[in-house]
């Protein structure tokens, strides 16, 4: 466990492409997994995360020190993730969300979930396929059933000729 | 793990689709059920995910669709987290406009949504019509509710024969409910974490005992019938926001309201003042009095101290002119003042220039509305205390904005007197047609009566008067001239206003007294 007082701990975090990044420890610990192993004691080297590539967790450290340095109030941290998010493509945020799982930071996994959803608010099914790239498997049959079975959502949606 | 878009671009890589099904329940999650329940045609793999989302939120209010169809997508998809033993985190239920029939199949629904293991569940429930339906007894036995809004039920006996579950409701709402205060009362205390209280046209509680609840954080109460005012008492320590239209607050000698930030109160019996004095409000920002009793007594009896060191605005509305000051360190602070003249103009511009000099420190707006009555009698009454304000130790206020409404016209003797006790530096605002007359009439006496010579009392001190016009679209004051008011035309209102700069001599006293004060202390 770190010291009370004295010098903020820094703990040293290694990417997947074996990256080294260093963090102060108030910040890293918003992710639950790396708390984990803080208070496990197994922090003393350098962390390895196997599943962060080098660019994804420098992002994520930037979230950290930067949410981190925010009191506690909620208005502001919120500003700050939807500032933090409003550049990201959605590559970028996927990179993200998957980060956020793995090192089980709720905070910043719900802000880029909810970011993702919001793309996809009161959009046209085809809007949705062509701008993730889905490929649509179903057979025109089986694609009218679910619609039909679902109708009552397809009506005032924006339609599919825009981009 | 990372893969990018194909090298041609022509197709790129379906990342979404791939990402883990928690991620995706989780952005599922944040949509309305709308949205996530058609992500089922995107693809096969896409088909069921919506309904494994921990949340499920249905509106009829929004839903495209009758009635019956909302009840078969409801039911069917109720019955599909059950036989797939899906847990629910939280569940929204609005029903705003259903049968009584369609109301009783809640008695079916809740039991499926709590079996689901719903730990947030918040209901809304309003028949189509008032009066003949019954709220099913099982609402008030459900556990998981957190947030509870029923409108145009009745509220008896039998709805709550059994013992209320509502230990983790945080907000109630209830409008237009019949119930009667012991039902009520039994309901609020079995919620002990309740934040939010909104009552709205519940006419027959006659009684409001919340000072046990100890988490509440906002309370709206309006009321409007011709019975008896409802007597409420509320916990002053948690309350944040109270917003109360007709009603009888009772404050408790030196409670201390530690969260408070607004305070509105429109129609309320202030039962003793002595109280309200004696409370602190250290977080208090606004204050709305309107038309309220307990402020008509005796001008010795009936003042209001408001101890709120944070204040920013204070707003007032009435017919009779309170004696209200507030202890604060605000620097900043606005009062907003709506008076309505009526028949007695006793002590009219004493009882204000009382109340003005006492909110002096704020900047003060105050809009004069004037029925049916001879100004010329506030004038004669008040005609001495003027006299004494001008010539004694009692300089007159500087205001921001001054509007006289109604019958009252600019000038009018009311205006002399007015022009005694305080000095805005606008007034307005007046219809571009009237501007020239207005400015006329400010400007040059009628020749040789009285009134003249009191326009001398505060004519010397008038530097200059010029007049701004606004305009709609920057929403902003310009100036401008008389010549260069737009041509008339029917039925078109421009608003116009006066900018006035007094002589400094006049500041000269204001300031020469505040550096007395300023050594007294």
């Amino acid at each position: 466990m770190a010291a009370e007082t004295g010098t903020p701990t820094t703990l040293t975090l290694k990417s997947n492409d074996d990256e080294l990044f260093s963090v102060a420890e108030s910040a890293a610990i918003l992710s639950v997994t790396i708390r984990n192993m803080v208070e496990d004691g197994c922090a003393g080297g350098v962390i390895p995360l196997d599943n962060v590539d080098g660019k994804t967790l420098a992002s994520v450290i930037t979230y950290m020190n930067g949410i981190s340095a925010i009191p506690a109030d909620e208005e502001k941290k919120k500003s700050y993730r939807d500032k933090f998010l409003s550049d990201k493509d959605f590559e970028t945020l996927a990179d993200m969300v998957l980060a956020a799982n793995y090192l089980n930071m709720s905070c910043l996994m719900d802000a880029v979930s909810a970011k993702i959803a919001q793309v996809m608010e009161k959009k046209s099914v085809g809007w949705v396929r062509r701008k993730f790239g889905i490929e649509n498997d179903y057979t025109p049959e089986e694609e009218a059933a679910v619609k039909e079975e679902h109708k009552w959502t397809f009506e005032g949606v924006e339609t599919d000729d825009d981009n | 793990m990372k893969r990018g878009k194909g090298e041609d671009g022509s197709k790129s890589i379906d990342r979404i689709s791939e990402l883990p099904q928690c991620i995706l329940q989780r952005i599922l999650y944040f949509m309305s059920q709308e949205d996530a329940v058609r992500t089922s045609v995107l693809s096969k793999s896409w088909r069921e995910i919506w309904c494994t989302r921990p949340n499920l939120d249905l509106s009829d209010a929004t839903f495209k669709g009758n009635n019956g169809e909302f009840i078969s997508v409801l039911e069917n998809t109720l019955r599909r987290y059950c036989e797939q033993r899906l847990s629910l985190d939280e569940c929204s239920l609005s029903c705003t406009s259903f049968d009584s029939t369609s109301v009783s199949l809640i008695e079916k629904w809740i039991p499926l949504i709590t079996s689901a293991g719903v730990k947030n569940f918040r209901l809304s429930i309003v028949p189509a019509h008032f009066g003949h339906v019954k709220l099913p007894s099982v609402v008030f036995e459900t556990e998981s509710l957190r947030d509870l809004h029923v409108e145009r039920f009745i509220l008896d006996q039998k709805a709550i024969e059994k013992t209320v579950l509502f230990k983790h409701l945080k907000k109630l709402r209830l409008e237009q409910v019949c119930i009667h205060d012991r039902i009520f009362q039994k309901i609020i205390s079995s919620c002990p974490l309740i934040e939010t209280m909104f009552l709205k046209s519940c006419n027959t509680i006659r009684s409001i005992k919340a000072s046990n609840l100890r988490r509440l954080k906002d309370f709206y109460f309006s009321s409007w019938s011709d019975e008896e005012d409802c007597s409420i008492e509320i916990y002053p320590t948690s309350i944040e926001t109270i917003q109360i239209e007709s009603g009888n607050i009772l404050l408790h000698q030196g409670s201390n309201f530690l969260n408070l930030t607004s305070l509105f109160l429109d129609h309320v019996t202030l039962s003793s003042l002595d109280h309200f004095s004696s409370c602190k409000f250290p977080s208090l920002e606004n204050v709305a009095i309107l038309y309220c009793n307990g402020l008509e007594e005796s001008l010795e009896e009936s003042h209001l101290h408001i101890d709120a060191p944070n204040i920013s605005t204070f707003g007032y509305h009435g017919l009779l002119i309170p004696s209200i000051s507030f202890a604060t360190t605000s620097t900043e602070w606005s009062s907003c003042l709506y008076l309505l003249m009526r028949s007695d103009p006793s002590f009219w511009l004493l009882k204000l220039h009382k109340l003005l000099d006492s909110l002096r420190q704020s900047e003060i707006s105050v809009t004069i509305h004037q029925f049916r009555m001879n100004d010329e009698d506030i004038f004669q009454e008040n005609l001495d205390l003027v006299q004494d304000i001008k010539g004694g130790n009692k300089p007159a206020v500087p205001l921001e904005d001054l509007k006289l409404q109604g019958d009252l016209s600019y000038f009018s003797p009311l205006l002399n007197g007015l022009f005694c006790i305080c000095r805005p530096r606008k007034i307005g605002a007046i219809n571009y047609m009237n501007a020239e007359s207005v400015l006329k009439n400010l400007m040059q006496g009628e020749n040789g009566n009285y009134q003249d010579q009191l326009r001398q009392l505060w004519l010397p001190d008038l530097e200059e008067v010029s007049l701004e016009i606004y305009d709609k679209n920057r929403r902003e004051w310009d100036p401008t001239s008389l010549s260069d008011l737009p041509d008339y035309e029917v039925g078109k209102r421009i608003s116009t206003r006066f900018a006035l700069k007094w002589r400094e001599s006049f500041w000269f006293v204001f300031l020469q007294r505040d550096t007395r004060l300023d050594e007294i202390i």
